[in-house]
């Protein structure tokens, strides 16, 4: 939640570094003149959410109006119990702690041990577009309604690509536990950024997509729709969404990095051998989480950075890409996954020779959707296009 | 594996409870003032004509078809995924079986998977050009 | 167990007509083609063509292992291979050869495709369900047969009427299905086993042993029959059939009146027939009940119809219950391992029902239109002299529906009501005598009602001058389609002896007994049963 906020501040600091100006940079801390870059900034705009009023529209179906907040916030929270923030750490110093007697390493995890972990992840972000559809709804307002429509449109229609580019890595590692596929990567030590280019490239465009980020900000596209499927929510309910969205990005950035990026895993620098000891002592434990750490926050910086340098797709443009772009993609993926993985297991094939064959089926891949839907990055004004033919006997 | 959710319900619960904390303390903190102009839709000043509730168009109802098909589609394949290279997974199970010939036997659960995907991609075509997914 | 593909092997002219379907709906899609008569026209042949082959399959693949199959092989999982599940494919195959031929000018250019494809899948879930041997792919094959005809009857006529028809049926046979799947709930809870086989084992056993579980054998009877009687349009599940069939073109109403019907008997015979015979009483009285009021509703309604299709409906339902009399015998006859014939009479009648049925609604595809289509019976009048062919497809097909003695439906009655008094003089038992001595007094009665309203419709056609002249634009698909169907009732009714012979051994095979030495020529299970 404090993470949030920060992220918060960050990015409104990056948007005024692109745009050339200055950002927040003057709430310090209270009753005194210190700045320290505006760092107070976080806690002034949560106070001030607090003591908005807490407004309830006449108009709206009250029990789903502020279900709505709470079930998408509390989707997003509770998704984090499943993913790993670091390897492992030496259980002999915290056992001896609480008095127990096995030494066993403690993951860095919240529930380790559940086996359906991806599947978890990927049912709380469907949870979402509950959030989205049942707001927009009880909000009875069309703009409300409009956006409602518009970005549950979006989110179910993103949530394929994303299911198939995990797919691809399950298929790979065979299992649905985050900890495993990255111990995967770190043991093979090729990320599947490298194995399964189109997986990523796939699954980043989804997972924006999901995090309702630019480009892929319909739900919200303040200059378009007022305020998206949130036009009449005020004060903390606002808030709730607000803090969901990032929320849903931070996770989207986990995600991507544990799939895609290797997780704690860095060549050498995490491996126990490579240091001359056998277990994972502190050390290497601490730099496994920095490893982690520092790659979530280069993917934050990199959904940042996107923002304020695409210009946001026209819905048309949006469907197509979901369904004639990423769709056949992921679906070209998990069929050669599928077919590098009999292939593995009958010739013997080494990991780092298939490398050079994914990417070769990304270009493939790449080649033939440009060709096959040629018109998704189109912006002019189509003019041949037929009106609907109204069928007026029913 | 009963303990092995408990983390799990603990954070759905922990989810729930920040968001309630939260919006009670607004509640708590906040002023209440309430005024009929207040109360209406906001429509950008204009008063609102009738329900917003109304017929929307049939496309959204494709989409969520499609959107039902695929994913549907998507979950059969979860457990081939996972079978695939789990160390009990399809080779465990090809060699308990006591398959003659295991490599054959596998290439058939393969050859099961790709008929599947090939449907699935004669289903994504018959749809494409069909124009569910024109959006116009 | 990883390694065996003899299912496939099986089942692959199923598996072959379904991937034909499925490349006609993406074939035309992919090239889109104009939506003009000749697309119609190729893809009716693709279709017809698609039909045959899968025949040819049938027959060539299996002929020669299934043909001479008795027994319902074990092991084999969810397939009955047995002449019973041949025959009915065969007969599945042929009424939808002919249902492919008498739609080739019905619904919209734009649609064709759809319209075959999914006419082909219903004959693929009819074929699956007659060969299923358990549970679950019992149930997938009716599902496979219901879901396409939804969409087929919406892409019949756009109106609507047809709309309204279309989701009756729908939220219908939605509910029948979640009945039917509860009375198998019932039947896998007493038996632990989605087997048919082993299902009957299980009643047998128990129902040696005190009661326990088999109390609830009833109950899933009565659940199986109210989920099936909706399929063959019997009694109390009758309501449905008028405004539907009212509703949809004649070439759907023809598939309806059919399709459902085949798979509906089929599950009839293999579920209830030959796995649950060991209920006793209950069972056959109330197939019987359910027989009288089907027979009797059905008739008596159809007297004072007016509208052509409505009247066929009531024909459907009345014939349900004929069907039904044939199910009470075999269900009322002990020991249920001899053959008593009353499963070979009703399947016997099916076979008669459904050609005379398909010549029938096909000869009235022929002589509408696509826009203008016959609906009053009225509008036949003085067909004999404009049509005399159609007219005398159609009268051929109501005698024989009406069981006139040259024809083939006189042999399916003759069947059915004398395997019910058969069994009436030769048993015992006072009760079992007077139930069906009264049963076929009923149907005979039924009978000559029946001959009324069908002999109306020739009335009409021969003794009536026309105040206009129908448009007759249904085709040669469909006017081929109806003398087919009427040279097959014809040429049954000159020479019924093969059809009883097959018959005889389809009931023999389908309950498992080995086919006596002068029947046919008989061999043990032979190559398929490795």
């Amino acid at each position: 939640m404090t993470a949030a906020a920060y992220f918060v501040l960050l990015e409104r600091w990056i948007a005024a570094w692109v745009q050339d100006r200055r950002g927040p940079n003057r709430v310090g801390i209270p009753l005194t003149k210190v700045r320290l870059f505006g760092l107070g900034q976080p806690l002034a705009d949560g106070l001030k959410f607090i003591f908005k009023e807490e407004f309830t529209p006449a108009h709206v179906n009250r029990g789903l109006f502020v279900l709505a907040p709470i079930a998408i916030l509390a989707a997003a929270l509770a998704v984090f119990a499943v993913i790993p923030f670091g390897s492992v750490i030496p259980g002999e110093t915290i056992r001896g702690w609480l008095g127990e007697e096995s030494d066993r390493p403690i993951e860095l995890i919240a529930a380790p041990g559940v086996n359906v972990a991806l599947l978890y992840v990927f049912a709380l972000s469907s949870i979402g577009v509950y959030g989205v559809i049942l707001g927009g709804w009880a909000s009875n307002n069309k703009y409300s309604f409009l956006g409602m429509l518009r970005s549950s449109a979006q989110l179910i229609a993103y949530e394929i690509p994303l299911g198939l580019g995990i797919l691809g890595v399950v298929a790979a590692t065979g299992s649905l536990e985050l900890d495993v596929i990255i111990e995967q990567q770190a043991q093979t030590g090729v990320w599947f950024a490298f194995a399964q280019p189109l997986g990523l490239i796939v699954f980043v465009v989804a997972a924006f997509a999901e995090a309702a980020r630019l480009p892929f900000d319909l739900p919200e596209a303040e200059q378009e729709l007022i305020g998206g499927y949130h036009t009449e929510y005020a004060g903390m309910k606002l808030l709730l969404f607000l803090v969901a969205e990032f929320l849903h990005m931070i996770t989207a950035a986990f995600l991507i990095v544990i799939l895609f990026a290797g997780g704690w895993h860095f060549w050498g620098l995490t491996d126990p051998g490579f240091w001359g000891v056998s277990e994972v002592n502190w050390p290497i434990a601490l730099a496994r989480i920095a490893v982690l750490m520092t790659k979530i926050f280069l993917v934050i910086l990199f959904f940042m950075m996107v923002r304020w340098s695409w210009p946001r797709f026209r819905f048309d443009q949006l469907m197509n890409l979901a369904w004639k772009v990423m769709l056949p993609l992921g679906m070209v993926n998990l069929v050669a996954v599928a077919v590098f993985e009999e292939l593995r297991k009958s010739f013997e094939v080494s990991d780092w020779l298939l490398v050079p064959m994914a990417w070769a089926v990304c270009l493939a891949g790449w080649l033939a959707v440009a060709y096959a839907a040629p018109l998704t990055s189109d912006n002019r004004p189509r003019r041949g296009l037929q009106p609907y033919r109204v069928d007026t006997q029913i | 594996m009963a303990t092995a959710f408990l983390p799990v319900f603990l954070f759905v619960l922990a989810g729930l409870a920040t968001s309630l904390g939260m919006l009670s303390m607004g509640w708590a903190f906040g002023p209440a003032r309430k005024g009929r102009v207040k109360e209406m839709p906001y429509e950008s000043g204009m008063d609102p004509i009738h329900d917003a509730r109304r017929r929307f168009d049939v496309r959204f109802h494709l989409v969520a078809i499609a959107f039902v098909l695929f994913d549907v589609e998507l979950l059969f394949l979860y457990p081939w995924a996972v079978a695939n290279r789990h160390p009990e997974g399809i080779d465990a199970a090809v060699a308990k079986a006591g398959a003659l010939n295991v490599d054959y036997s596998r290439m058939l659960v393969f050859g099961e998977v790709m008929v599947f995907l090939a449907i699935l991609a004669l289903g994504f075509v018959y749809v494409w050009r069909k124009g569910v997914f024109q959006w116009r | 167990m990883f390694s065996d593909t003899t299912t496939v092997w099986v089942l692959w002219p199923e598996i072959a007509l379904a991937a034909l379907a499925v490349w006609i709906y993406v074939g035309n899609a992919l090239f889109r083609p104009k939506p003009n008569t000749q697309t119609r026209l190729g893809w009716t042949t693709f279709a017809a063509a698609a039909v045959a082959f899968a025949g040819f399959a049938l027959y060539w693949h299996q002929g020669g292992a299934v043909w001479r199959q008795s027994l319902v092989l074990e092991g084999h999982g969810p397939l009955a291979i047995d002449y019973f599940a041949y025959a009915m494919r065969t007969v599945a195959l042929l009424a939808g050869f002919l249902l492919v031929l008498q739609a080739s000018r019905a619904g919209e250019n734009e649609l064709v495709s759809e319209y075959l494809g999914t006419l082909l899948l219903a004959i693929v879930g009819v074929m699956l369900t007659a060969s299923a041997n358990e549970l679950i792919f019992l149930f997938l094959g009716l599902e496979m047969l219901s879901i396409p005809t939804y969409v087929l009857l919406f892409l019949g006529r756009r109106d609507g009427a047809t709309a309204e028809a279309t989701i009756k049926y729908f939220f219908l046979s939605v509910a029948s299905s979640a009945m039917l799947l509860y009375g198998f709930g019932f039947l896998y809870g007493m038996a632990g086993s989605t087997s048919l086989t082993e299902i009957r084992a299980a009643l047998e056993t128990s129902s040696a042993a005190d009661g326990g579980l088999m109390t609830m054998a009833p109950l899933a009877l009565i659940l199986v029959f109210a989920g099936l009687g909706f399929r063959i349009a019997a009694a109390p599940f009758h309501f449905y059939a008028p405004d539907v069939y009212q509703g949809a073109t004649h070439a759907n109403a023809s598939l309806l009146s059919i399709l459902p019907k085949i798979a509906g008997v089929v599950v009839f015979v293999r579920l209830v027939g030959v796995t649950m015979p060991a209920l006793g009483d209950f069972a056959w009285q109330l197939a019987i009940v359910l027989s009288i009021l089907t027979m009797t509703i059905g008739n008596v309604s159809a007297l004072w119809q007016t509208n052509l299709r409505r009247l066929m409906a009531y024909s459907s339902i009345a014939h349900s219950g004929y069907m039904l009399i044939g199910l009470a015998v075999a269900l009322a006859a002990s020991p249920a391992e001899a053959a008593t014939g009353g499963l070979s009479s009703v399947i016997l009648y099916l076979f008669v029902y459904v050609f005379a049925t398909l010549g029938a609604f096909a000869a009235f595809t022929y002589l509408g239109a696509k826009d203008r289509e016959v609906n009053r019976i009225d509008e036949l009048a003085g067909v004999a002299k404009t049509r005399p062919v159609a007219a005398a497809i159609i009268a051929v097909c109501m005698f024989s529906l009406s069981g006139i003695p040259p024809l083939a439906g006189f042999w399916g009655k003759l069947a059915l009501f004398g395997n019910a008094i058969r069994l009436a003089t030769n048993t015992e038992s006072a009760t079992l005598q007077w139930w069906f001595i009264v049963l076929a007094v009923v149907g005979v009665l039924n009978a000559a009602v029946a001959a009324a309203y069908y002999l109306r419709i020739v009335g009409v056609m021969y003794f009536r001058t026309a105040d206009t002249a129908l448009p007759s634009q249904g085709g040669w698909g469909a006017w081929s389609a109806a003398a087919a169907a009427a040279a097959m009732v014809l040429a049954v009714g000159v020479l019924p002896g093969r059809l009883f012979d097959n018959a005889q051994r389809a009931e023999l095979a389908v309950k498992g007994i080995a086919l006596p030495e002068g029947l046919s020529q008989a061999d043990a299970p032979t190559s398929l049963a490795k």
